[in-house]
Order: C-alpha cells, then structure tokens, then sequence
C-alpha cells in the first residue's frame, strides 16, 4: 500500500494569499480559550490537596477535644464528663457484658444524664465508694458507652445524693483496676450497694498451676484464694464474674464483672 | 545547489527576536510581529506536506496557537525561532494526518527532481524522470523529509540540523545517506 500521495508540480501560492489569511486575534483568542485555570490543573490540586490533608490532620491530632471516644459518644458529651469529675484512677466501670455508665464520686452530686445500655435505674450511697472512684473518658469508651447528650451547658454540683445507673459490687470499695492484696483479704468479700448482697461470684485467678476458675457461694472470699493471690497473681488480673446478689424482698440480679490488679 | 535565504538571521535579528519572545511571554499580545515574520514560512512547510490549502491554513493556526500556549517554556539557545515553530509544526501535521485518518502528501515540482539527479552525478540517469518520482515516492519518511527539506524547500543543512535537531554534520551526513538510497532504489 502507497503510504503517501504524490503530487507534481502544483500551483505554487501567492505570498499575498497567505498573507491575506492572518489572523493573530484568532490565534490569540484561541490560546485564551485553551488556557487551563491554575485552579483547574493537576499541578494545583496535588499540592493544594495535600496541604489541605496535612491540616486537617493536624488540626485534629493538635485539638484534644476532637479525639473520638466512642461510635456514640459526641464532642459534647465528652466535655459534660469532666463536670461532673468523673475519672478513674482506682476504679473504673468494665464490664464483659457491655456497659455501665458512672461510679459515685465523694461528694454526692447530682449527674444530670448519664445512661447506659441495659440500664437499670437505682440510687447509691456514696458511702462506700472510694474518693477515687471515678471515670475516665477513655475507659468509657473502651466500653461502648452510650451517654445521652447533656441538654444544660455546665453541670452544677449541689445536690446531696447521686443516681447511679447500676447496684455496684466492691471490694473496699474499688471495683476495678489496682487494689493491694491486703484490701482484698482484709475486706475479705465482696460488697455491694442498693441493698443487695451478694450470694455467688465466679472468681478467675491463678493458683500456682494456672489460672483456674472457682465458683464461690456467699459473698466472702475464701482464705485458700486469699493465699493463691498473695503468692500468685501480685501483678496479674483477677477477674470476679457472674456475680449474683438478691435483696432484703428477695429480688435476684446479675451484677457487673469486677477486674481487679492485685498489688502489694 | 542554492538555498533559502530566510532562515538564516544576523545576530542583531536573532537578539530583537529573544526581545519579541521574552515580551510575548509577559504580554501574548507582543507575540504579533513572531507571528507575522513566521505564518507564512510555517504555511508553507505545512502545505507542502498537505493537499487541503484549508487544512494547512488550520494547522498552521494551531502551531501558533501551540506556540503561544507554551511561550513560557521556550528558551533562547541563538537559533531562529522557527526551527521551534518547525518543531511544532511536524507535530502538528502529523497529529493532522492521524485525525483525519489521510495520507501525507509529497508535493514535487520538475525543478526539484532535477535538483537531485543533479546530485547523482551520472547524465544517464537525468532522463528517467518519472521513475525518479516514482522512487520518491517510496522512500522512507525519515529520508522523504530530508529530501523534502534539502532539495525541495532548499534548507541549508544548519536549517535542517536545527528543525530536526540533530547537529549539522549529523543532518548532512544522513541527507547524504538517504540520497544513496534513492540512487540504489532508482538503479534498480
């Protein structure tokens, strides 16, 4: 196949007749019409495009109040924590099951909203809570809770008594995190708050061949357990499960699951 | 064999035209008198490649306009202006003829085919004029443009080196080989 057409000796073109053909306003409206905007070009959008991730990105990590605690668990709802000073040191509300909301602290107060998945309403005496008992945000959100938005700006402290959202089980008065083995043996069993007392507990530990599981009828811990966790588990968690207390009308309830760090 | 006399330039030329270029790329309004100094050389390159007069004036408005679009990245290197233009305008007739799905077309005038049987030094082979053409014709396009550009537009081999470029020597050094290869095609 011929790849090029051939021609002989055509007509050359007048140098007027191609003259006559310029147009340089064409040429330069085209050029303007074909001029990509800056904001248009991949050389803007890259650059601008990662200057704008990189603030948002560290507009967040700089700004504390935004980290994100829970699925549910807004902005707003975070900041009424404090308020009502909530934090944890000694005690934290853990639970295998899901979820509770609030530990009394010292002073009793009123907590204006504070509501937990299977709620169960019921007033404390803040009592037998230690000072320390408090939450914090993060371990609210390691356990999903669910906390209804705070409708009046900051909480004010006066009332006497604070509602707590479930019957608390204790042992000298902590219900999770570190508590020295000495607390434990010399309180000896497990309290519990809204008149209820406990009947059976399942408690995890380790007695020296690994970690066992006993099931203790009443609320006393057994001296035997008592040994194993002063010789074994110094350092390694002891988890009290399946905790059941009923009350002075007889009324039956599961309580919370206790995690417990026993120390020196 | 003479040649074209436009491209080559004084250097007083060649710095008013870097003052035109670098005024251009400030304002695209002063790329005028470029536009004006080059259209119909650029014209003409493109025609005598084209068989549509319409079509070449289309693309030789698209190499200016390509030129203009892209003033900012020209630099001044002390050769015409138009061996850049030339540059953009074989990609721009190409770009054309793949578009259009045509053919490039070899426009040939009796003058040229003299030129070149004038180069293969032997009078014996001057009568075949129409086997010449025929041999022209099926040459390869890289030969086909260096003997468009020595011997029809009659580009001085610096012109050549530059629109294509490739050094001077290296533009004569090829034409030469393309013209052997004619002979041998035109021998057959």
């Amino acid at each position: 196949m011929k790849k090029t057409n051939t021609t002989l000796d055509r007509e050359p073109m007048n140098s007027e007749a191609i003259r006559q053909r310029q147009n340089f306003n064409y040429i330069l409206k085209e050029t303007a019409a074909a001029k990509i905007p800056i904001w248009k070009s991949i050389w803007f959008y890259g650059p601008v495009g990662i200057a704008m991730v990189t603030m948002v990105v560290s507009a967040v990590r700089m700004n504390p109040k935004n980290e994100t605690y829970d699925n549910n668990t807004t902005l707003s709802q975070i900041q009424a924590i404090p308020a009502t000073q909530v934090s944890t040191d000694h005690a934290t509300i853990e639970s295998f099951e899901s979820t509770i909301a609030e530990v009394p602290t010292a002073e009793s107060e009123e907590i204006p909203t504070v509501v937990v998945e299977k709620q169960i309403e019921s007033t404390v005496s803040t009592d037998k809570v230690d000072d320390n008992t408090k939450l914090k945000p993060e371990v609210l959100a390691e356990e999903n809770i669910e906390i209804e938005p705070v409708k009046s700006a900051p909480v004010v402290i006066p009332v006497v008594e604070k509602k707590i959202a479930r019957t608390m089980p204790n042992i000298a008065g902590v219900f999770s995190g570190r508590i020295s083995v000495l607390q434990i043996c010399s309180a000896g069993m497990i309290h519990c708050n809204n008149g209820y007392q406990v009947i059976s507990y399942d408690i995890q530990y380790d007695n020296g061949a690994g970690s066992t599981v006993d099931r203790v009828s009443g609320s006393r811990i057994p001296s035997y357990i008592c040994a194993n966790l002063k010789r074994y588990n110094v350092g390694s968690p002891v988890f009290i499960t399946k905790i059941i207390a009923m009350n002075e009308k007889g009324e039956r309830k599961q309580l919370l699951s206790m995690s417990l760090e026993p120390t020196f | 064999m003479a040649v074209n006399p436009i491209y080559h330039q004084t250097k007083s030329t060649l710095l008013q035209e870097r003052d035109w270029i670098s005024e251009a790329k400030k304002d695209p309004e002063r790329f005028g008198p470029l536009y004006t100094k080059y259209h119909e050389q650029i014209f003409r390159y493109v025609y005598q490649r084209m068989d549509d007069q319409e079509q070449a004036f289309d693309v030789t408005s698209q190499v200016f306009i390509k030129a203009l679009s892209n003033l900012h990245k020209y630099e001044f290197r002390g050769v015409p202006f138009s061996s850049w233009l030339y540059r953009i305008a074989k990609s721009e007739l190409y770009q054309s003829f793949r578009d259009r799905k045509a053919k490039r077309t070899v426009n040939m005038d009796t003058v040229h085919l003299i030129n070149i049987t004038d180069e293969f030094d032997d009078d014996d082979l001057v009568e075949d004029k129409d086997k010449l053409f025929r041999c022209l014709a099926e040459l390869r396009e890289p030969d086909l443009q260096l003997m468009e550009l020595r011997y029809f537009e009659k580009r001085s081999y610096r012109e050549i080196g530059e629109i294509l470029d490739v050094t001077e020597n290296n533009a004569k050094v090829k034409t030469f080989r393309a013209l052997e290869r004619l002979k041998k095609q035109f021998l057959k």
